[in-house]
């Protein structure tokens, strides 16, 4: 049976600024929230035109910026980790 | 095939559309060789639509939705389409005026027409369908792995906090949780990961457990390494990782930077598991994670969809390679 969920699921880049509720009615899944970090401006991201690879302030992204994908924000879902950019994907982890 | 030199095909019709957000830079491994190979694509996102990217189709006397999709510098006539490549695409992008109520019904348009036309094409290879992606549940997946011979965890879904501590004391007091979705959780400003955690005696009757549903598991233990596959429409492509001691143990994404990947072999029986698995759910692409025990025993923990797989010299390559070949032996069939 398939589930009932959003049938086209989009990664969410948003940030929110609502601060958490009162803990009698905040979910136990939440409890082990961690590595919380004050998120900066979102650094000005365009396409090449030519290549169509991700050009991070001028500079190619896989060529000029990531010397190794290890210790990057691309690093599995999210790593807490962000070198680069926000990877909050609300259908996978 | 015409050898490039890797400088786009800007000019040439796309055959090849990639759907993804601007920074990608694992998608990029992929088309970078795309343009290697002079293989055209087009690579958007659902947030061009509307203001950069226009959608008219029209029904033709057969049946089969004819028109183009147009971005600023490219679009795709969908009588040449032949693949579409599901990365991580963001949400349709409004006008700022625009009220909530406004886009809700924007977006209910939208979603059901650029995709609900891209869907109804025809022989059109997808990596992967959204819908397939958005019905690899935990419940879904876990079934699957199930029924294709995988070991699964002892796994309880619950908002009832009594249900819980028999459940544990079933699973001899070692139990963990973790989300059913994404790993990430931002609130005042600030962004957060939700690991995979024990769950000690002292927790098992927290009354919040009530607020929402929960997955509890058993904790695979001792262990001896983990698995990450990558599945790339039935190529299975697989590093061993090795957490040192700490909290990488139990959830190796908390120690990245530490971590050890070398190539591995799986047995034939855990192929044709995996791959009967993903049959079942219907994906062309998945990054699975196994857990091995202190015994050799493989468990099946999670399939990702959309997971991430460029993070693992050992195989990123070869995975590259793959997605590349897939996406450009769609795009050369007439």
């Amino acid at each position: 049976m398939l589930a009932l969920t959003d049938r086209v699921p989009t990664l969410n880049l948003d940030v929110s600024n609502e601060p958490g509720g009162p803990d009698a009615t905040r979910p136990f899944g939440l409890t082990v929230l961690t590595s919380m970090v004050t998120v900066g401006p979102r650094p000005t991201v365009t396409i090449d035109p030519d290549t169509q690879l991700s050009v991070l302030e001028g500079l190619t992204v896989i060529d000029d910026l990531l010397t190794a994908m290890a210790n990057s924000s691309c690093n599995t879902e999210s790593d807490g980790k962000d070198a680069i950019a926000i990877d909050s994907d609300a259908n996978d982890d | 095939m015409t050898i490039g030199t890797g400088g786009g095909t800007r000019g040439t019709s796309p055959r090849v559309l990639v759907v993804t957000h601007d920074l990608d830079p694992t998608a990029d491994y992929v088309l970078r060789e795309l343009n290697l190979r002079q293989v055209p694509f087009w690579r958007t996102d659902l947030a061009d639509f509307p203001q950069q990217m226009s959608l008219t189709v029209a029904l033709a006397p057969g049946g089969q939705w004819q028109g183009s999709m147009s971005g600023i510098l490219r679009g795709i006539d969908l009588s040449e389409l032949r693949a579409v490549w599901w990365r991580k695409p963001t949400a349709f992008r409004w006008p700022g005026t625009m009220t909530a109520p406004e886009q809700r019904f924007a977006s209910s348009q939208a979603k059901r027409s650029v995709i609900g036309t891209l869907g109804s094409l025809p022989s059109v290879l997808w990596v992967n369908r959204p819908e397939r992606n958005s019905d690899c549940t935990k419940p879904a997946q876990l079934t699957a792995a199930t029924e294709a011979g995988l070991a699964v965890p002892a796994t309880l879904i619950t908002n009832d906090p009594q249900a819980v501590r028999p459940f544990a004391e079933a699973c001899g007091g070692r139990i963990i949780t973790k989300v059913l979705g994404g790993i990430v959780h931002t609130e005042d400003g600030k962004r957060g990961q939700l690991y995979t955690s024990r769950v000690p005696p002292e927790r098992w009757d927290d009354p919040r457990i009530a607020l929402t549903a929960h997955l509890f598991q058993q904790e695979i233990t001792p262990k001896a390494y983990e698995i990450r596959v990558t599945c790339v429409a039935g190529e299975l492509f697989a590093a061993r990782i090795d957490a040192p001691d700490g909290p990488g143990q139990l959830d190796w994404r908390t120690d990245s930077a530490n971590l050890r990947y070398t190539g591995i072999d799986l047995p034939l029986t855990v192929r044709a598991a995996i791959l009967n698995m993903l049959y079942r759910l219907g994906l062309v692409y998945a990054a699975i994670d196994l857990i091995v025990d202190a015994a050799g025993t493989p468990w099946l923990i999670d399939v990702n969809a959309g997971g991430q797989w460029a993070f693992i010299d050992c195989t990123r390559t070869a995975i590259t390679q793959a997605l590349a070949d897939l996406l450009e032996k769609a795009a050369r069939h007439d």
